[in-house]
């Protein structure tokens, strides 16, 4: 009872008491110039290190992190927050802080299942906490132990914050007896200042990373991942002594492998489960890859995917038939599915480890942070399809942009396989769009074309997925007519919706009003009737690169046939920009003999990335964009 | 008003959280509880469903709700409910939204719920329970929490092997004990026997004990309820005492949407309410519940609904120097209507200062809230009494409910007060005195003395008056010029805004507003200004300052303009708010509240604004194009599927929006295509009209689009097309600005 009324009254008094503090004079002063220089940021970090030491587990290296940060608010009442990502092998150990004054207070740590979108079986747990700042200036420290129990675990460290820091360290305390090698990613360009001692008596050596002024990590729409671009450490886990033995951890890729292995050995799937499945998926299939294909797209059209984890947990697929029978995995219980569903329909197919994209490492690199996804290798007539029954609406031998081109390891026995997902150009994501249309009293009578392929096709696929069938037609309809009740659409045709190796195909009639202004002998107007990319100019102060997460290769055409009457008097300009990252050509062709105008524009992402240093150049190429849209053609009736 | 099948899940959980207790007599064991989810009932064997349906992305093919109110012992009530739905899963889109639910876990068990998946060719699969995880509540969507469910944790399960062309049936069962020594008032059901899927069969069943009372009221073609069978009780035994009744329906059709719909009036609705209520104890419920009547379903009669609601006055709890400062007010107030006017305004001061000293309402930060109409009615009239001011109290029914006939709940209604000829109703942070709630405008209401005196007197019915649409309304003035090199507007913009059309608007431009000084400065001016002059007097005076109180100062100051910039970001939203849906704003300048619009002397809300804006202007050659049409705002876009009219035509209320625009002509331009700005669509229901006119280098637009009437047939809905159609046609419209030859 009596903590119970203490609890009231502080709570009570707390805005008064925290309204008293008395700050350093200095500290206001800093804090003023900091906010002119940050004014978007409501607190920064004056200083955050982060301290590694190791230490003998029980049948392994235990890794401990001790974190501590000092925040400054730069606004008035400002609360900060922070969250902890732990799991069974990373475990938050203490947390509290210093106030201003440097007297210690417990913190609240508030703990619950990590959400994602989709995630269900998964371990990973989110720790949370906050501290309160009253005033500009006032300012706390926090400390956080965090434990890893398995050094294998621990594979990357990072500077930058979503936030600015003054001073970074990161500081490995490393025994003689755990070999650690130590990869810079992305140091070129940061003031990144290293420096080692050694302690001869504890025999440690320590090394120090020491990084001034860390930019907030901006990001946005489409952020690219921070290993792609940002600074860190990529730490590799070789091997340990311990009484005299060498004990190997990861030091080549075929220890990383061997754990693998030996994870799946554990693996103890029951294809009786499916055997019947698979015997009714091929009883009626004409060649190995028909029934290749039955398999295949059976498992994407009816295993839910629940997503996997960027991280270090679960590295042990679920039992195919576990999978089987709940309609319901993760990326490895799917391939594993897959992979068991193709053994027992008499294919060879073998699980294999890939990292996506956003992680840009190979095998070369023997680590846990390498990849982050499994999919299957089917071995058939001489040559490897790669089988990713997470990507729904993939076709055989069509890969998904995020494997495209990634190193892959598949398994073999003792021994594996290294090679790499084929990839694809653009052109292989290419959305068309194609209208003939004629002008008849003041509106844009014609048809239309619309093409989806790659990755346009799949994303379609997947969005049109959870419409209801009496929808599908209403949808589509409104996503032909840009949402747009000015633009009538009528007889819609869809082809190939669910033929996964043909590309999806909408054709309609459509009547464009109410876009064309008349007045006396002219008539004014647009061709560009779905503005695309015209509020893609990157945000401003990002700093990370725009990950479009495909290719891009969108393709716009517009035929319009005058009236006999009626010459063009004006015409927008064109736009060519190309560089390595991107193309945009659009453009308007008057044929005079035929009297049409023909509107085309082209714009492609090459590798589906811009990176942050050519954000000048994107923005400049929508803003020309931009202007072209706004811009329109004038004809006149000559009679 | 609406509660679906999901919203009574909700009520489940609510029972289930706050309580650890699970579980009702009638279920003991976990295999009886299963058994009960999972009743043989033959409805539930249905399998396929009619043509007309196959094209939906699911059928309910059937679905049960079992409420059931038993005692137990003297003073102990037990409520159960059990509610079983059968789902055909018809396409992906279902076989999505069916795949995920949420439970609470309770003292470890699972067995509150059940989950089975049918094949077609019969197979049953029971969901192993013990595959759910744990989630955090942070998850969970709101249709299946409960309020008190911060730190609770959350069951996730996914339904295993669920595939387009299965049935998934499941149940979930919920119980709660009640001290049964005093009143029990249950929770309201509101809602339509339509759903978003079509419906085979649906049944309601009600096992109600000695002592409860059922209202229960089916409306717009809804089957009636019927009694049945002698019901069971905690023992399992029938028993003549315990009534049952029950409600089915067959065959219905999904939920039309329309706009402008009552679905209270259209849809076929039921509503019940159960209370527990022995003896005299129900002559005291404020619950429009019969003493003599187990079951009401019919009209409840005017003066059994009069006297239940005047039962519930309260004593104001005004301290003595509350009372003595409005006296002293008041002798300087003139006539009675004005006197009243003034007590109202000093109710809405108190009511909000005592709010904000007793709970944690922020009334000076933008918190919104208002007063229960109940309780302001009973306050209203105690402060009326207390200074000899004659009134009548007023019982509306809300537009929804129809009428009198129509009413079950108290929630029905909306209590009021008139004096003399003004009606006063309950008030929010912005509410001025002669507002009117828009949902009982052209209701049916009676009036009637509360006093000794008027005692025999009957109840006057009338209805509340509906104003002119000119009362809620929009006036918008903007002035629009263009930067030099024409690819940017300025738009200087006045907005002024009246009656029920502020609600919106006020919540955003008053954020952060201090409520409270200005109704102080309003019912207090001397008082103000004498606080005013001693606070200058003594910052004048002031003792020389030290360093660090000049910091102090310099610091507060700092903290002021940073609010000040908060404050403009998020009044910027108003202006971004209106237009986002068709161009960007590329920077507000300033928006600027010339007048709250929440006191009786400035009913207008006034608000200046100064942006500018990208995209409403583009090039063609030498000239430009302006979408001048734009400028109105969003219009409401139908669709060819809207043409058609099944409902009523309800519109919330009588509003009307009016823009002048005048846009400056740059020099060395002239414009063209002026005269399609014109429009002229004028009907008895709903107008718009436009009128352009050149004045120089002046282009004057005059727009006004509006709704005349609450109510209209549908067979009037080509009157509403015709307007709203012109109105958006308006908004497409382009001028094009030429260069001078």
């Amino acid at each position: 009872m009596k903590t119970q009324l203490i609890t009231i009254i502080l709570v009570l008094f707390s805005n008064i008491l925290f309204a008293q503090i008395k700050l350093d004079p200095e500290l206001i002063d800093l804090a003023i110039k900091m906010k002119k220089e940050f004014p978007k940021q409501e607190y920064v970090s004056l200083g955050t290190s982060s301290i590694y030491n190791f230490s003998y587990g029980d049948s392994t290296v235990e890794c401990e992190e001790l974190l501590e940060e000092k925040i400054m608010s730069l606004n008035e009442n400002v609360t900060f927050y922070e969250y902890l990502i732990f799991n069974d092998q990373v475990d938050i150990g203490f947390v509290y802080m210093k106030n201003y004054k440097g007297r210690k207070r417990k913190l609240v740590v508030k703990k619950e299942k990590y959400k994602s979108n989709g995630i269900f079986y998964d371990d990973a747990s989110v720790a949370t906490f906050n501290m309160f700042l009253t005033t500009r200036g006032d300012n706390a420290t926090y400390f956080v132990e965090t434990k890893i129990k398995d050094v294998k675990y621990f594979t990357k460290a990072y500077f930058h914050k979503s936030y600015p820091i003054a001073e970074v360290s990161l500081v490995l305390n490393i025994p003689d007896w755990l070999e650690l090698e130590l990869v810079e990613e992305n140091f070129d360009g940061y003031d990144i200042i290293k420096s080692e001692s050694y302690n001869s008596k504890d025999k440690i050596n320590t090394i120090t990373y020491k990084l001034k002024k860390a930019e907030a990590m901006l990001g946005g729409n489409y952020t690219i991942s921070a290993v792609q671009e940002l600074p860190h450490l990529l730490i590799l886990s070789k091997s340990y002594k311990k009484k005299g033995k060498t004990n190997t951890l990861f030091n080549s890729t075929q220890d990383l492998y061997d754990w693998y292995a030996s994870l799946i050995k554990e693996m103890d799937n029951k294809p009786l489960v499916f055997k019947d499945k698979v015997e009714s998926l091929t009883a009626d299939a004409k060649t190995d890859k028909e029934k290749v294909e039955n398999i295949f797209y059976w498992v994407q059209d009816n295993t839910r995917y629940i997503a996997y984890e960027d991280g270090i947990m679960g590295f042990k697929p679920a039992n195919a038939d576990d999978v089987y029978n709940k309609r319901f995995g993760d990326c490895k219980g799917m391939a594993n599915l897959t992979c068991s569903m193709l053994k027992e329909a008499g294919f060879d197919a073998r699980l294999t480890w890939i990292g996506t994209k956003s992680i840009p490492y190979t095998y070369a690199t023997p680590s846990l942070a390498v990849d982050n996804h499994m999919i299957t290798t089917l071995f058939l007539d001489g040559e490897k399809y790669f089988l990713d029954a997470t990507e729904k609406g993939v076709a055989l031998g069509q890969y998904a942009y995020r494997i495209q081109g990634q190193d892959v390891l598949i398994e073999d026995g003792e021994s594996y396989i290294l090679d790499s997902v084929p990839e694809f150009g653009d052109e292989y994501n290419i959305k068309k769009t194609i209208y003939k249309l004629s002008l008849i009293d003041d509106k844009l009578f014609g048809s239309a074309i619309e093409e989806f392929h790659g990755e346009e096709k799949t994303n379609l696929y997947r969005s049109l997925g959870n419409v209801s069938k009496s929808e599908l037609f209403e949808r589509v309809s409104k996503y032909v007519s840009n949402y747009d009740k000015s633009n009538g659409i009528a007889d819609l045709h869809i082809s190939n919706y669910s033929n996964r190796s043909k590309p999806i195909i909408f054709e309609y009639k459509i009547v464009v009003e109410n876009k064309i202004t008349a007045v006396d002998v002219e008539k004014y107007f647009s061709l560009e009737l779905d503005r695309k990319f015209s509020s893609m100019n990157v945000e401003e102060n990002r700093n990370l690169g725009y990950d479009f997460q495909q290719k891009v290769h969108n393709y716009y055409e517009v035929t319009l046939s005058l009236p006999a009457n009626y010459i063009v008097d004006y015409m927008p300009d064109s736009v060519f920009i190309d560089n390595s990252e991107f193309l945009f050509d659009v453009k308007y062709i008057y044929n005079k003999e035929e009297n049409k105008i023909k509107y085309t524009r082209k714009i492609i992402v090459k590798n589906g990335v811009v990176s942050s240093s050519n954000f000048d150049t994107w923005n400049g190429a929508i803003n020309k964009l931009k202007e072209i849209y706004n811009d329109q053609i004038i004809l006149i009736d000559n009679q | 008003m609406e509660i679906n099948f999901k919203l009574i899940l909700l009520s489940l959980l609510i029972i289930m959280s706050s309580y650890g207790e699970l579980l009702a007599q009638r279920v003991g064991s976990k295999d009886a509880k299963r058994e009960m989810g999972f009743s043989s009932d033959e409805d539930f064997n249905i399998t396929s469903f009619p043509d007309k349906w196959k094209e939906e992305s699911a059928v309910i093919l059937c679905q049960k709700h079992d409420f059931s109110y038993i005692k137990h012992g003297l003073n102990k009530i037990k409520f159960n409910v059990i509610i079983r739905r059968r789902v055909f899963i018809n396409d992906q889109k279902a076989k999505d939204e069916y795949s995920i639910f949420y439970f609470i876990e309770r003292n470890g068990e699972n067995d509150h719920v059940g989950y089975i998946v049918e094949k077609p060719d019969g197979e049953k699969i029971n969901v192993d329970l013990s595959d759910a995880v744990e989630v955090g509540a942070n998850e969970v969507s709101a249709e299946y929490r409960s309020y008190y469910s911060y730190n609770d944790s959350y069951k996730k399960i996914a339904i295993p092997n669920l595939e387009v062309g299965d049935i998934i049936d499941y149940y979930v069962i919920g119980s709660k004990s009640y001290d049964g020594s005093s009143e029990l008032i249950f929770s309201q059901f509101s809602f339509s026997l339509a759903s978003k899927y079509p419906i085979i069969k649906q049944k309601f069943f009600f096992n109600v004990d000695k002592g409860f009372k059922v209202n229960f009221r089916a409306f717009n073609g809804a089957p009636e309820i019927v009694e049945g069978e002698p019901g069971i009780n905690k023992q399992g035994r029938q028993k003549d005492k315990i009534k049952t009744y029950i409600v089915e329906d067959d065959n219905r059709d999904k939920k039309k949407y329309e706009y402008w719909k009552s679905y209270t009036l259209e849809e076929p609705w039921i509503k019940f309410q159960v209370y527990y209520a022995m003896g005299s104890q129900a002559t005291k419920s404020i619950q429009l519940i019969s003493k003599e009547k187990d079951l009401v379903n019919s009209p409840i009669d005017l003066e059994t609904i009069r006297k239940k609601i005047v039962l519930d006055k309260r004593m104001v709890t005004m301290a003595a120097t509350d009372i003595n400062e409005l006296s002293k007010r008041l002798r300087k107030v003139g006539n009675v209507e004005n006197k009243a006017e003034y007590i109202y305004y000093y109710l809405k001061y108190w009511y909000f200062k005592q709010l904000r000293s007793y709970t944690n309402f922020d009334y000076e930060n933008g918190d919104y809230a208002n007063i229960n109409y109940m309780r302001f009615a009973n306050l209203f009239a105690a402060l009326l009494n207390k200074f000899d001011i004659p009134y009548k109290y007023v019982i509306a029914v809300d537009r929804d409910n129809g009428g009198f006939d129509n009413v079950i709940f108290t929630n029905d209604l909306t209590t009021g007060i008139k004096v003399k000829s003004k009606y006063f109703f309950y008030f929010d942070n912005n509410s001025l005195s002669t507002d009117i709630p828009s949902y009982i405008l052209g209701t049916d209401a009676m009036e009637f003395y509360t006093d000794r005196k008027h005692k025999d007197e009957k109840a006057k019915m009338v209805k509340i008056p509906v104003r002119d649409y000119n009362y809620n309304a929009l006036h918008s003035s903007l002035k629009v010029s263009f930067n030099e090199s024409m690819d940017t507007t300025y738009i200087i913009n006045s907005d002024s805004i009246v009656g029920s059309m502020k609600d919106g608007y006020s919540k955003l431009v008053l954020y952060k507003t201090s409520y409270l000084d200005q109704d102080k400065e309003y019912l207090f001016p001397e008082k103000v200004r004498k606080e005013k002059e001693e606070a200058a007097r003594k910052s004048k005076n002031g003792t020389r300052k030290s360093k660090r109180s000049i910091r102090e100062t310099q610091e507060k100051e700092r903290t002021e303009a940073q609010e000040k910039q908060e404050l403009k970001e998020w009044r910027s939203d108003y202006i971004i708010d209106f237009f986002e849906n068709d161009f960007k704003i590329a920077k507000v300048d300033s928006v600027v509240v010339a007048s709250s619009g929440r006191l009786p002397n400035s009913p207008y809300l006034l608000v200046n604004s100064y942006f500018r804006a990208e995209d409403f202007i583009s090039k063609a050659g030498r000239n430009y194009i302006f979408n001048i049409g734009s400028l109105i705002g969003h219009q409401l876009e139908l669709e060819t599927e809207d043409m058609k009219r099944e409902a009523d035509i309800n519109v919330t209320n009588v509003l009307s929006y009016n823009f002048n625009i005048e846009l400056q002509i740059p020099d060395g331009y002239y414009v063209e295509n002026v005269d399609a700005l014109d429009y002229n669509i004028v009907s008895d229901l709903a107008e718009f009209t436009a009128k352009a006119t050149i004045d120089g280098n002046i282009i004057r637009v005059n727009t006004s689009k509006k709704y005349k009437t609450l109510y209209a047939s549908k067979d009037d809905w080509n009157k509403y097309i015709d307007f709203l159609e012109a109105a958006y046609e308006f908004s497409q419209k382009k001028i094009i600005i030429k260069k001078n030859k």
